[in-house]
């Protein structure tokens, strides 16, 4: 039988010690340990004596622990151990670089993985953490399945077929220069004549804007934005390409929610870095934000491109480098839910290797800033190559941010359901939990956070059995600059969230809304380990509101039908989002103006 | 090649400080270098103090081996030659030689076995000088290397007699000379690291046996027991000077070896290993309570250089590459052209 000898080399302490014998005895090793207070000779007397398999030391790392450490490797080498005796240590603090510093043969950073443990006893290879990330691919989740998508709320139902229908009755004969350029841009992906590649950008420009015309024609950049450097590129997979730890959720014992973290920091090799930072941190997705200009503009660039702003430009070349550096079990959405380049955009994100799409035609023209009818236009296409590509779309609601009360939102968010289904996709609604403008000014939420937010999660069982995604990002208006506030009402959201059984949620980071730039690495970090805590604290336990939230759900319910039936009642939907039937300016909503008179009917 | 051990009796000693000293000396005199490190080197700040630290920055053509995780984010520009075959914690451990100088960041073979397999493979890529940095107070693989030199400081002890009084204790086993010719062959009784074992040794030495041959790792308070017990002229045999104080404080090694001598034995080291010199840092950090952080602090550098040159032998170079820069290193070491 194999033995292995355990250390705690600390002064008092050795529960690291008594968990891992319980835990080798369990797996057939005579494990044999060592009170606190033994001292390094102390310990390699009896190695020397017992001759184990391996020696596991585990101590927490402090002012000349490290030299304590050192001590006993030191020791073991001139004792002669080395070549049969492997070297672990564990203990708070202890990281990989430390590990190597102190000369040990294998290291053990965080929670407690017996497998590991076994594998370096047994001499295997020290990285089996990250050697499961590469040799075993997790499967990718599909949010969408086990979800009918049937209406339990038949008089809604038939509500949003009536305005549904009459919306891909208006648009079927309209034509924008966004779906011309989407075309096109198709074509453009895969031809590889260059005279006939020539031929369709003079054909795609003649769709743009002159400001893209002249990046084309004349190689100009638009305000800083700059090409990414040839050695830049090179370096990315050396800097972006490290060991990663295998994969560990966020969500303890539950299967959902799917977590989703944002990312757009306006340079393709940061956000690389942003998303292999959340992978390594046990994000299951996450979501591509381009910058508000790019939505302004007919056209799109072409190229690896940064620039000095918010939100990453998009072109195949930046959505396809990014690809490049994520796990393929990642989800990845890339949001195209307003803007003059919303069906463009999906075929972009499309041809990188998305799995998810973004649109919303009633955010993207009010909040959005899109024009209603380019964007009932251009959104009904993009729903349409959603479709067509076999891709789930999620549907942002976060209009609410404007002073929009919920239930007209949700109606919103309910006819792009609808709309999804009747073209053969599969939406995914995602009502905001936030404390927004409208709760503030109402006082609907002055007790607590947890009645609202439940009611309007609940609601949506009520009217449809479709995959609920807590967008974007949840808590949103509940967050400080203050790191460790913002990571905790993040987290306690996510809990939520996860007591109310939604699909996915979507996590800030720590310092998203107050970072004055970049958000930074280490508040990502933050609020994925909140989470992760606030998961493992509650695991199968839910949250209970109060009767109020009953109360609250019925209103929201009642609210959402009598909007509907407003709007079914315009007989125009497009006319109902300039009226403001779905916000209006006391909502703190306005239609959009950008691509304005751009549509053009056939004849 | 020449293999140059940089040695400290603890962390933040000047280590790191040294060997980039003789980096520059090296590469000013044209020598094909080669850098490896037996722990991890080259984080801006101590894991522990977070202080800042002296970092590798390396010339062009210098050949480095490290673990494959440290190269790959290694700002210096890097030519991968091959892999040694040697694993680590931040895995295998590659050779590269640098094409465009910057920041390298070290974690290389960390067991003496392991090093002289690297040295070979140095050699055979026409390198002229090794450095071989150590680590925390990590001494025993430094005894691959052809000679060392020593660093020690305030960040070891922050009283400065007892600093020094540990520095010419520790010097002095690099004096120990090697068994002679005329001793008789000892059987390996290979580490000494208990009472128990100690015992055992007195109850099954030969009356007639006068050298104890310890290879392995021996505390000098057992075999100064066993010494005691004996109570004759006895020689002792230690692998390298290196081995002893892994196993023990040079000042009971001291105590040790006065004993021995005093009953008409001696005590030997089976591979001398050449200490060119001794370089003391004055820095430390000082932990403030209040703040919940450390701060650099020095102990007076001058003062504490005469001190330590007072009591340390003449032939021993005594130096604070802060106060006199790295050419004071370069007439103590032997593979430098000499000014």
């Amino acid at each position: 039988m194999t033995t292995v000898l355990l250390a705690p080399l600390d002064p008092v302490h050795d529960n690291a010690i008594k968990l891992l014998r319980r835990k080798l005895e369990a797996a057939g090793y005579t494990a044999l340990t060592m009170p606190p207070g033994v001292t390094e000779e102390e310990v390699i007397a009896l190695a020397l004596q017992e001759r184990p398999a391996a020696i596991l030391v585990s101590r927490t790392l402090g002012y000349k622990v490290a030299e304590t450490l050192g001590h006993l490797v030191d020791l073991a080498e001139a004792a002669g151990l080395r070549p049969s005796t492997r070297l672990g240590v564990g203990g708070m603090a202890i990281t990989q670089e430390t590990g190597a510093e102190l000369g040990f043969d294998g290291c053990f950073v965080g929670a407690l993985n017996m497998d590991e443990v076994i594998a370096f006893i047994e001499g295997r290879p020290q990285q089996a953490r990250q050697q499961t990330a590469e040799a075993a691919p997790r499967p990718k989740p599909d949010l969408t399945e086990g979800f009918t998508y049937a209406f339990r709320d038949e008089k809604i139902a038939r509500l949003l077929d009536s305005i549904t229908e009459q919306l891909l009755e208006w648009v079927k004969d309209k034509q924008s220069p966004g779906i011309e350029r989407a075309r096109l841009r198709a074509e453009l992906l895969t031809e590889t004549n260059p005279n006939s590649r020539a031929a369709l950008l003079e054909r795609y420009l003649s769709f743009c804007d002159a400001e893209i015309q002249s990046f084309y024609r004349q190689g100009k950049l638009p305000s800083g934005v700059r090409r990414l450097e040839a050695e830049e590129i090179a370096r990315a997979p050396q800097r972006l390409n490290p060991p990663m730890p295998a994969f560990e959720s966020l969500r303890h014992n539950r299967q959902k929610p799917l977590f989703f973290a944002q990312y757009g920091t306006g340079c393709p090799i940061m956000d690389a870095a942003h998303v292999r930072i959340a992978e390594a941190w046990g994000i299951d997705g996450v979501l591509h934000f381009d910058p508000s200009w790019g939505a302004q503009r007919e056209g799109l660039l072409e190229g690896l491109l940064t620039h000095e702003h918010d939100g990453t430009i998009i072109t195949f070349e930046n959505l396809h480098f990014i690809r490049s550096f994520m796990n393929p079990a990642t989800l990845w959405n890339v949001r195209g839910h307003r803007g003059l380049n919303t069906p463009e955009t999906q075929v972009l994100a499309h041809a990188a290797g998305a799995d998810l799409l973004k649109i919303n035609i009633p955010y993207g023209s009010t909040g959005g800033g899109t024009d209603p009818e380019r964007l009932a236009v251009d959104g009904v296409y993009s729903v349409r190559l959603a479709s067509e590509f076999g891709l789930p779309f999620d549907i942002p609601g976060n209009d609410e941010l404007s002073g929009v009360p919920p239930h007209k939102t949700f109606a919103g968010l309910l006819v792009m359901v609808m709309l999804g289904l009747k073209l053969g996709a599969r939406p995914i609604p995602k009502p905001l939990l936030c404390y927004s403008p409208y709760m503030t000014i109402e006082g609907l939420m002055d007790d607590n956070y947890v009645d609202m937010n439940v009611a309007k999660l609940r609601v949506w069982s009520e009217i449809v059995d479709a995959p609920i995604w807590p967008g974007e990002p949840i808590g949103f208006m509940t967050h400080t600059p203050e790191r460790v506030q913002s990571a905790l009402t993040t987290a306690i959201h996510a809990a939520l969230a996860s007591s109310c059984g939604a699909a996915a949620a979507t996590i800030a980071s720590s310092d998203e809304a107050y970072s004055k730039g970049p958000i930074s690495g280490p508040a990502r970090v933050d609020t994925l380990r909140a989470t992760r805590e606030m998961l493992r604290f509650f695991g199968q336990a839910t949250i209970s509101p109060t009767p109020r939230a009953a109360e609250l759900q019925a209103q929201l319910h009642a609210d959402i039908r009598s909007t509907l039936e407003k709007i079914a009642a315009r007989g125009d939907f497009v006319a109902a989002i300039y009226e403001g039937l779905l916000g209006d300016p006391s909502d703190g909503l306005y239609p959009g103006r950008t691509g304005r008179g751009s549509i053009q009917t056939r004849p | 090649m020449y293999t140059l051990g940089f040695a400290g009796v603890a962390k933040n000693t000047g280590k790191t400080t040294t060997a980039l000293a003789v980096l520059q000396l090296a590469q000013a005199d044209g020598l094909r270098l080669a850098l490896t490190s037996i722990g991890y080197d080259g984080e801006d700040r101590d894991n522990v103090t977070g202080l800042p630290k002296p970092r590798y920055a390396l010339p062009v053509g210098c050949l480095v081996a490290s673990a494959q995780r440290c190269l790959q984010v290694s700002p210096a520009g890097l030519n991968l030659l091959h892999n040694t075959g040697i694993a680590t914690i931040l895995g295998p451990v590659l050779i590269a030689e640098v094409t465009r100088p910057g920041l390298v960041l070290l974690a290389g073979p960390n067991q003496q076995t392991q090093i002289e397999a690297l040295l070979k493979q140095f050699a055979a890529l026409k390198a002229e000088l090794c450095l071989l940095d150590g680590a925390l107070n990590r001494l025993t693989p430094l005894a691959a290397a052809d000679g060392l030199l020593l660093s020690t400081g305030a960040a070891f002890n922050e009283d400065a007699a007892q600093l020094i009084d540990h520095a010419a204790a520790l010097t002095s086993l690099f004096r120990l000379s090697a068994p002679p010719a005329s001793l008789e062959t000892a059987a390996d009784r290979g580490s000494l690291l208990s009472a128990q074992a100690a015992e055992q040794l007195i109850q099954t030495l030969p009356h007639s046996d006068n050298h104890i041959l310890l290879s392995g790792a021996a505390a000098p308070q057992h075999c100064l027991t066993v010494q005691q017990a004996l109570c004759r002229p006895l020689h002792w045999s230690f692998a390298n000077p290196l081995r002893m104080i892994a196993a023990g404080d040079p000042r009971s090694w001291r105590d040790f070896i006065a004993q021995v001598r005093a009953a008409g034995g001696d005590v030997h080291t089976l591979r001398p290993l050449p200490l060119h010199a001794l370089t003391l840092n004055p820095f430390y950090p000082r932990y403030l309570p209040a703040a919940g952080r450390y701060e650099a602090a020095c102990l007076p550098a001058a003062e504490l250089l005469q001190q330590a040159r007072l009591r340390l032998p003449d032939e021993l170079p005594v130096l604070d590459l802060h106060q006199q820069g790295a050419a004071a290193l370069r007439p103590h070491l032997p593979f430098l052209k000499r000014n």
